[in-house]
C-alpha cells in the first residue's frame, strides 16, 4: 500500500485524537519499522489494519466506522495534493467513473509498483453502479472515498452496498 | 527541566527516532527515484537527438527529391518543347512551301518526332525502373546479331556528324549467349549515342573483349570509347545520378533526357555488372562494363527461340511485309480522325484494304456484315472501348481465333496485360512504326491460318 495512505492516517489520528494516541497505537500495533512511514514508500496494507484495530480498541469505535471516516478524510487530502484529478469535473459521478481509466492510469505512472483496487462503473438509469474489487478488500475505505467525493462536489449521495458472491462489493449510488 | 519526567523523554526520543527513520527512508527512495529519472532522461535525450537527426535526414532527402523532380520536369519540358517547336514550326512552314521544299520540312519533322519519342521512352523506362517493374527477358541470342543491329541503328548518327565508328572484337564468338538481348542493345545504343552527342570530331568505338570462357559461362567486357569533350572528376561523380546531366547547361547544349546513362546503369546492374567511366576534359571518355552470360549447349537453341533480331534492312523488311499482305482486309477501329488517317494511309500504301469503325460498337456491326482478316483495335474509345468490343467479338465462336491487335498509346505493362486478358492477340504501341505494324499483321495472320489448318 502506498506510504501516502499511512502518513495521511497518522495525520488523521494526530488531529482527531492527539499525538499521544498516535504513539500509543504505534506501540500497540507492534510494527516492523516502529511507525517510520514515508509518503513515497510502499508498505504492507496489513500494517494499516493493525493500526486501525489498535485505534478501535483504544477509542471503542468500530473498525468499519473508523475506516469509512478515514476514507472520507483521505479523499479530501488526495484532492488537495493532486488537484489535477478533479480538473474540469463538476460532479461526483463523473469523478467516480474516471477512477479506473484516468486517475489510476496516472497513479501507475508515478508509482509503477502500486497495486491498485478496481472500480468498475456503469449507469442504470439515474443510478451509478460501482463494483469494488481489491486484493486488500477494504470496502469501508471505498465507501468512505465515495462519501468524500459527494462532500467535495457538494452532493448528498445515497449509497447502498452489497457484498457479491465473488467477494467484490457493489455500490449503488443515487442522489 | 524537572517538568519533563522520564516517560516524556522516552516518548519524545521515540518520536524523534521515528521521524528520522522515516526521513532517511524517504531520502533513500528519492535518491533512487532521481537516479532513475536521470538515466531515463539521458535515454530520452539520446532518443530525441537520434529522432531529430533521422527527421532532418529524411527532410533533406525529401526536399532534394522534390527539387530534383522539379528540375527534371523543367528539363523534360524544355527537351519536349525543343522538338515540338521544330514539328509545329516546320509544319506551318511546310504548308506554304513549294513542293520540292516540302520534302525537307517533312523529313525534319519526322526527325524531330523521333527525338520526341526517344525522350518519352526514356521517361517511361526510368519510371519503370523507379517502381521496380523491370525484369530481364532471358533468351538465347547471337552477339553478332546484336552488333549488326546496333551498327545499323548507329551508322546514320555517325555519318550525320562525320565521325568514324569502329567495332573491335578481340575474338570471334561461335556460341550463343543467354541473356536479355534487347536490353543489352539498348545499353550499348545509349552509351554510343551518349558518346556521339559529346564528340564533335574523331571517333566513337565499341570494343568487345573476351575476359574468360568455359563450357558453361562466358565473360565479356564492353567498352565504348570516344574522342569527345570528356569530363572532369566532379562531372563524372554526378554521371549516374537520376535526372542529372554533368551540368544542366550541358543539356541545353546537347539535349537529351539525362536519363540514358541512369537507365543503362540500372540495366547493367540488373544483369550483374556495373558501368564504370574513365575520362578527362578534352581527352575523351570511356564507358566500360563486364557481364557474364550462360552459354547455349548448341547453336540449335537459337532456332527454337526468337529471330526478332533480323539483319535485313528496314526497306527490305517493309517490302517483304507489304508483299505478303497485299489485299489483306483490315478493320481499323479508331476514334481519333488523325489516328485514323495515319494508320489507314500506312495500310493503304501497303495495298491493304481498310475499313474504318469509329468505336467498338460500330466494329461489332461491321464484322457481322463484312469479312476481315485482321482487326486493329484502339483501346480507349467513346461508346464502347477496345476491351469491351474484344470481349464481345470473342463470344462468337466464329471469331475465336480472328487476329485482334491492340493499338494503344497506353504502353504500360498493365495495359498490355489487360489487352491479353480480354483476348487480344497482339499489341502495337503508338506512335505507330509502319514496318512494325505490317510485320505484326503478317505474323498474326500466319498464326491464324496455321491454327485454322490444325483445326
Amino acid at each position: 500500500m502506498l506510504g501516502r495512505i499511512f502518513t495521511e492516517f497518522f495525520t488523521l489520528v494526530e488531529t482527531e485524537f492527539g499525538d499521544d494516541m498516535l504513539d500509543d497505537i504505534i506501540e500497540d500495533a507492534n510494527l516492523p519499522n516502529e511507525g517510520a512511514y514515508t509518503a513515497v514508500g510502499n508498505y504492507d496494507y496489513l500494517e494499516l489494519i493493525r493500526l486501525v484495530t489498535a485505534l478501535s480498541e483504544r477509542t471503542h469505535l468500530g473498525v468499519p466506522d473508523l475506516v469509512k471516516v478515514f476514507g472520507t478524510f483521505i479523499f479530501e487530502r488526495l484532492i488537495l495534493i493532486y488537484p489535477k484529478f478533479t480538473e474540469n469535473m463538476n460532479d461526483s459521478f463523473t469523478f467516480l467513473s474516471s477512477i479506473d481509466n484516468v486517475i489510476h492510469v496516472e497513479v501507475k505512472k508515478l508509482y509503477p509498483n502500486a497495486s491498485l483496487p478496481k472500480f468498475h462503473t456503469y449507469f442504470q438509469d439515474d443510478t451509478l453502479v460501482m463494483i469494488y474489487q481489491s486484493a486488500k478488500n477494504l470496502p469501508d475505505l471505498a465507501e468512505g472515498l465515495i462519501i468524500g467525493a459527494g462532500k467535495y462536489f457538494n452532493e448528498s449521495l445515497i449509497i447502498q452496498r452489497q457484498l457479491l458472491e465473488d467477494g467484490s462489493t457493489e455500490f449503488r449510488i443515487t442522489h | 527541566m524537572t517538568a519533563f519526567d522520564n516517560n516524556d523523554e522516552i516518548k519524545w526520543r521515540k518520536r524523534l527516532n521515528r521521524e528520522r527513520a522515516a526521513r532517511q527512508t524517504a531520502e533513500q527512495l528519492l535518491e533512487e527515484k532521481s537516479r532513475e529519472l536521470y538515466l531515463l532522461n539521458l535515454d530520452l535525450e539520446k532518443q530525441v537527438k537520434q529522432r531529430t537527426q533521422e527527421l532532418n535526414t529524411a527532410l533533406v532527402k525529401a526536399e532534394t527529391a522534390v527539387k530534383v523532380k522539379a528540375d527534371f520536369l523543367a528539363n523534360m519540358s524544355h527537351e519536349i518543347r525543343t522538338p515540338m517547336n521544330a514539328i509545329i514550326g516546320l509544319s506551318l512552314l511546310g504548308m506554304d512551301a513549294p513542293g520540292d521544299k516540302q520534302y525537307d520540312y517533312l523529313r525534319n519533322i519526322a526527325n524531330a518526332s523521333e527525338s520526341l519519342l526517344v525522350i518519352l521512352n526514356d521517361i517511361l523506362d526510368f519510371s519503370k525502373i523507379e517502381s521496380g517493374n523491370v525484369k530481364l527477358e532471358l533468351d538465347y541470342f547471337d552477339l553478332k546479331d546484336v552488333i549488326e543491329n546496333i551498327t545499323m541503328l548507329f551508322q546514320q548518327e555517325v555519318q550525320r556528324k562525320g565521325l568514324t565508328f569502329n567495332i573491335m572484337q578481340s575474338s570471334h564468338l561461335n556460341v550463343l549467349l543467354k541473356g536479355d538481348a534487347l536490353k543489352l542493345k539498348q545499353i550499348l545504343i545509349n552509351l554510343l549515342n551518349n558518346s556521339a552527342k559529346f564528340t564533335q570530331k574523331g571517333f566513337v568505338n565499341l570494343e568487345i573483349s573476351l575476359i574468360s570462357q568455359n563450357e558453361k559461362e562466358i565473360q565479356l567486357q564492353f567498352s565504348v570509347k570516344d574522342s569527345g569533350i570528356g569530363m572532369n572528376e566532379e562531372q563524372q561523380k554526378k554521371l549516374f545520378q537520376s535526372f542529372s546531366q554533368a551540368d544542366t547547361s550541358i543539356s541545353r547544349r546537347f539535349g537529351g533526357s539525362g536519363l540514358g546513362l541512369v537507365i543503362s546503369q540500372r540495366f547493367v546492374e540488373l544483369m550483374g555488372g556495373k558501368i564504370t567511366c574513365k575520362s578527362a576534359p578534352n581527352l575523351g571518355s570511356e564507358f566500360c562494363f563486364t557481364l557474364t552470360f550462360d552459354v547455349a549447349e548448341s547453336r540449335k537453341s537459337l532456332e527454337a527461340s526468337t529471330s526478332s533480331l533480323s539483319n535485313k534492312t528496314l526497306a527490305q523488311r517493309l517490302a517483304e511485309a507489304a508483299e505478303s499482305l497485299k489485299n489483306v482486309r483490315v478493320l481499323l477501329v479508331e476514334d481519333t480522325p488523325l489516328s485514323q488517317q495515319v494508320a489507314s494511309q500506312f495500310l493503304r500504301n501497303a495495298k491493304l484494304h481498310v475499313t474504318v469503325a469509329d468505336n467498338g460498337k460500330e466494329a461489332l456491326e461491321l464484322i457481322e456484315e463484312g469479312t476481315f482478316d485482321v482487326i486493329l483495335m484502339d483501346v480507349q474509345m467513346p461508346v464502347m472501348d477496345g476491351f469491351e468490343a474484344t470481349k464481345h467479338i470473342r463470344e462468337n465462336p466464329k471469331f475465336l481465333y480472328l487476329p485482334i491487335i491492340a493499338m494503344s498509346a497506353g504502353v504500360t505493362l498493365d495495359e498490355q496485360e489487360k489487352c491479353q486478358q480480354v483476348g487480344m492477340s497482339d499489341f502495337i504501341a503508338k506512335p505507330i512504326n509502319p514496318i512494325q505494324m505490317l510485320e505484326k499483321i503478317a505474323e498474326n495472320i500466319i498464326i491464324h491460318y496455321q491454327v485454322q489448318q490444325i483445326l
